[in-house]
């Protein structure tokens, strides 16, 4: 696959799955065994992305990403991402706050055959939980 | 300015700036107004004596600090570094006292490259990771 057609299944996955909320497309642009590398200090470290999908859905049901930068190289592509989100569900234990959340950061993913199947993921946990109040400011 | 060219700027302002802080050289690198956008932290690190003073907190606590570039992908003028940094907690970070302890920070960097010098980062450092890692 060409970088440009691996962009395109990245913006599918902003756009389609995370923005649009379709769930199906995880099936379509993800392999199967889709390797995730959390940080250690990611706050939801969930098993799979349909796992993720549903406790989003359930505490950030609004959420709506923006990629502001999008590059590839060879069998990967880099996303540099910000969103805005409301906390109007339970979200790690913590009931909804209703409190508006914003975060930025860089998605590394690998593809094989025009499917991601690896995924290094940053964002500002710590910024995160700080602004739901699990974390003192 | 090539790809290559561009990665080749980055490994050396991580090797001479982020590895071994010789912050003469912070002008052959990065371009004037050279700023990193940090987003665990309120205010971006501006300018050469911001930088200086985080590096020296993080070798400060973390003196055998092992700042590694272990991939890069590159389009355009935008070069991104996924790092990772092993180092023992020998003395205070984020207020907790030297545990003697291994850890890892995690981090992914998007560096914008224009004329062969850095104007600006995006820099995602796992930092609750390392608090996490020392508890």
């Amino acid at each position: 696959m060409s970088t440009e057609a691996n962009k395109a299944v990245v913006t599918r996955y902003w756009q389609e799955l995370w923005n649009d909320k379709r769930e199906e497309v995880i099936d379509e642009i993800t392999s199967p065994d889709l390797r995730f590398h959390f940080p250690p200090g990611q706050a939801h470290q969930p098993a799979t992305l349909h796992q993720w999908f549903t406790t989003s859905r359930r505490a950030f049901p609004n959420v709506r990403f923006t990629v502001h930068d999008l590059l590839a190289e060879g069998d990967k592509v880099v996303a540099r991402w910000s969103y805005e989100a409301t906390q109007t569900g339970e979200f790690l234990g913590q009931p909804a706050t209703q409190k508006q959340v914003t975060d930025q950061g860089l998605n590394l993913f690998r593809l094989e055959d025009g499917r991601i199947v690896e995924m290094w993921m940053s964002g500002d946990s710590l910024g995160l939980l700080r602004q739901i109040g699990m974390l003192p400011a | 300015m090539s790809l290559e060219a561009n990665k080749a700027v980055v490994r050396a302002y991580v090797d001479a700036i982020l590895v071994k802080r010789d912050f003469s050289k912070f002008p052959d690198y990065t371009a004037p107004g050279f700023y990193i956008d940090r987003s665990a932290v309120p205010e971006a690190i501006v300018g050469e004596n911001a930088l200086h003073s985080q590096m020296d907190m993080l070798y400060g606590a973390f003196p055998d600090l092992d700042l590694k570039v272990v991939d890069m992908v590159a389009e355009g003028d935008k070069v991104v570094v996924r790092f990772e940094a092993p180092g023992t907690h020998q003395h205070p970070f984020a207020g907790i006292e030297g545990t003697g302890r291994r850890a890892t920070w995690k981090g992914l960097v998007m560096y914008h490259v224009v004329d062969g010098k850095l104007t600006e980062a995006w820099a995602n450092w796992d930092d609750w990771g390392l608090i996490n890692q020392l508890k």
